[in-house]
């Protein structure tokens, strides 16, 4: 892969941003899903991206993949405009993601699963796989060692041949953000990494999420629900309504915004307002 | 790290397998097979490289083509145009010819044969192209009527045939060429799924958006497998033209692909083995029933092979869904597997 070269991006303000996202709109039809969205997420931090249901936080998530571009705005990873990238072009800029719902190759082994993430850059397509000659030899060698490494590192080396779908659930999830981390990403998104997940295993995820970013410095921009999550590891948080931001800082600035709390609990209505 | 040496005793190790199988499939079995077997057994064979082929796109990468009769016709008639054209006059072959002597005729019998599976390839890239970009069945009503255009313009082509077929094709193929061709392709089957474009079909079978979101060009995976797929089709057609010395508009129809895609799903979609198995067994079918039909009782049920065909498939969805073989392999390893298992229960046996 090359540098991209790219119409000139707009003035670059908020230095030391990895991903910024500039006056962003996606429209479903006549609805705007998120409206003139300005998000710069700082190189090395923890970001945690929050909002009532139905906000447009995974709409947020789609638009920078590449799952679902933006209808206007730009969205810039580095110094790469990835508006209207492919998805594929933008994960091997070094953008992962996890999904929601998992989205595992079900019936396909854990060090698989792993190994098909880190394969676009195992550097050998279809006529080396067809020989199966010395680089085939080597190559798989090499990728072989990654996903062991990373299996290792992340606890899942002992159920490497188990098919995906016979993990538990916290582990499937767990394997989702191993397999993201094989395609070497700068910037990792986690939507709602907690989802489903039990006390003590989110506590994991908490010091997971910690390690990734730490060892290994990943940027990382997480959707979640679990405020004790949330307010515990995110170093800057933003906070959407409606598809449009409401508030912005550090977890103490949000948590007392009175805008926030007005999007989660309901506004008091002034003509019931007490007189 | 592998060492060059290592990797070179095992390909040598590998060929020398493969040679093996090649001269046990393509001599000694013709030998040894009584001679009224030999001729299902032949087509079998042959529908083995055309259901592999479709095995790629139907099972690996979770398309749905139902178009692979029609590639293989591509591939048949290119492959027999070739060789009606230039056999007779260059090595004196007649539609009679069955053995293969010396370097040129082999040679020319490659060259046609890989002429009809690069055309067949290009077709299926032509069909591929606009619509695997879309999600869904769109490929399976693409590749439907693909089929049926090749069969209408080749039965209104009276320079191939017409509707009688093309007549007269050098019949060279015989064993030991369908052999070498089954054993090349089951190698290179095998290689694509324990390689990394077999790994990027398996995900975009598995969740195309994820394979996405992983860095796979999902529409990329998806038209190489269709253009290699439908090439190695147009190689098994090729087969089929030289074996039977005639190739008809009939054999492209839809009728025809639903047969190689219920090899596939008969199998065990994506199971190289499963499809190799299966397709041997439903090749074969008709041939054999042929014989049985000399039973006075039996005619009935051996007259109509779609009969069996459909009860085949319901029997299989309410038993075994995924296939024969699932998406099991036959590999090396199984079999040191097996071999242990059956050594310690001989040993427990003599011991008990």
């Amino acid at each position: 892969m090359g540098p991209l070269s790219h119409a000139a991006p707009p003035e670059r303000d908020g230095d030391g941003a990895l991903l910024q996202l500039r006056e962003v709109t996606r429209m479903f039809g006549g609805l705007a899903a998120v409206k003139d969205l300005d998000l710069a997420v700082p190189a090395g931090s923890i970001f945690g991206l929050i909002g009532p249901n139905g906000a447009g936080k995974t709409t947020v998530f789609n638009l920078i993949t590449g799952a679902n571009p933006a209808t206007s705005g730009h969205v810039l990873f580095g110094d790469h405009d990835i508006t209207t990238q492919p998805a594929y072009a933008i994960n091997r800029l070094g953008v992962a993601r996890t999904f929601q719902n998992t989205r595992l190759f079900k019936t396909v082994s854990v060090a698989d699963n792993v190994r098909t993430a880190a394969s676009w850059q195992a550097g050998y397509g279809w006529l080396h796989g067809v020989l199966q000659g010395l680089v085939y030899a080597r190559r798989e060698a090499d990728l072989n060692a990654t996903v062991m490494a990373l299996l290792e590192a992340f606890d899942l080396a002992d159920k490497a041949r188990e098919q995906a779908q016979s993990l538990p659930y916290g582990e499937q999830r767990r394997l989702e953000i191993v397999r993201a981390l094989a395609t070497r990403p700068r910037l990792l998104l986690l939507d709602e990494p907690a989802a489903g997940l039990n006390a003590t295993e989110t506590n994991e995820l908490m010091q997971l999420v910690h390690r990734i970013r730490d060892e290994r410095g990943v940027t990382i921009l997480l959707i979640e629900h679990d405020m004790r999550l949330v307010m515990g590891i995110c170093e800057q948080i933003a906070v959407l309504d409606h598809g449009i931001k409401i508030s912005e800082g550090g977890p103490a600035d949000v948590r007392g915004d009175p805008q926030v709390i007005a999007a989660y609990l309901g506004q008091q209505e002034p003509e019931h307002a007490p007189s | 790290m592998p060492s060059p040496a290592r990797v070179l005793k095992a390909k040598i190790l590998g060929l020398l397998g493969l040679a093996a199988a090649v001269v046990l499939l393509g001599v000694a079995l013709p030998r040894v097979l009584p001679a009224f077997h030999q001729e299902p057994l032949a087509l079998g064979l042959i529908y083995v490289v055309i259901a592999l082929g479709l095995n790629i796109v139907n099972g690996q990468a979770g398309q749905f083509s139902i178009g692979h009769a029609a590639f293989a016709g591509i591939g048949g008639y290119t492959a027999g145009a070739i060789t009606t054209a230039f056999g007779p006059r260059l090595f004196e072959w007649s539609d009679q010819t069955v053995s293969l002597s010396g370097c040129g005729p082999t040679l020319l019998l490659c060259a046609a044969l890989l002429t009809g599976g690069l055309t067949a390839g290009l077709s299926g890239l032509l069909v591929g192209m606009p619509t695997l970009r879309l999600r869904g069945d769109y490929l399976a009503i693409a590749t439907l009527g693909f089929g049926e255009i090749v069969r209408v313009v080749i039965t209104n082509t009276p320079a191939l045939g017409g509707a009688l077929g093309m007549h007269g094709i050098p019949r060279v193929a015989s064993f030991p060429v369908i052999a070498t061709a089954v054993v090349l392709v089951i190698l290179v089957c095998r290689n694509i799924a324990t390689s990394v474009p077999g790994r990027c079909l398996v995900a975009v079978r598995e969740d195309e958006i994820a394979a996405e979101s992983l860095g796979i060009s999902t529409t990329r995976a998806k038209v190489s497998a269709m253009t290699l797929s439908a090439g190695i089709a147009g190689l098994g057609g090729g087969l089929l033209a030289h074996h039977l010395g005639t190739y008809n508009p009939v054999d492209c129809s839809w009728i025809k692909s639903v047969e190689f895609v219920l090899m596939v799903v008969l199998g065990g979609s994506g199971s190289i083995t499963g499809t190799t198995v299966a397709a041997v067994f439903l090749g074969m079918l008709p041939g054999e029933m042929l014989m049985l039909s000399q039973f006075p009782l039996l005619t009935k049920v051996t007259g109509n092979k779609m009969v069996l065909y459909s009860l085949l498939l319901i029997v299989l969805m309410l038993v075994r869904r995924q296939g024969i073989a699932g998406r099991w392999e036959l590999s090396l390893d199984w079999l040191r597997g097996l071999g242990g298992k059956l050594a310690a229960l001989l040993g427990g046996g003599a011991r008990g």
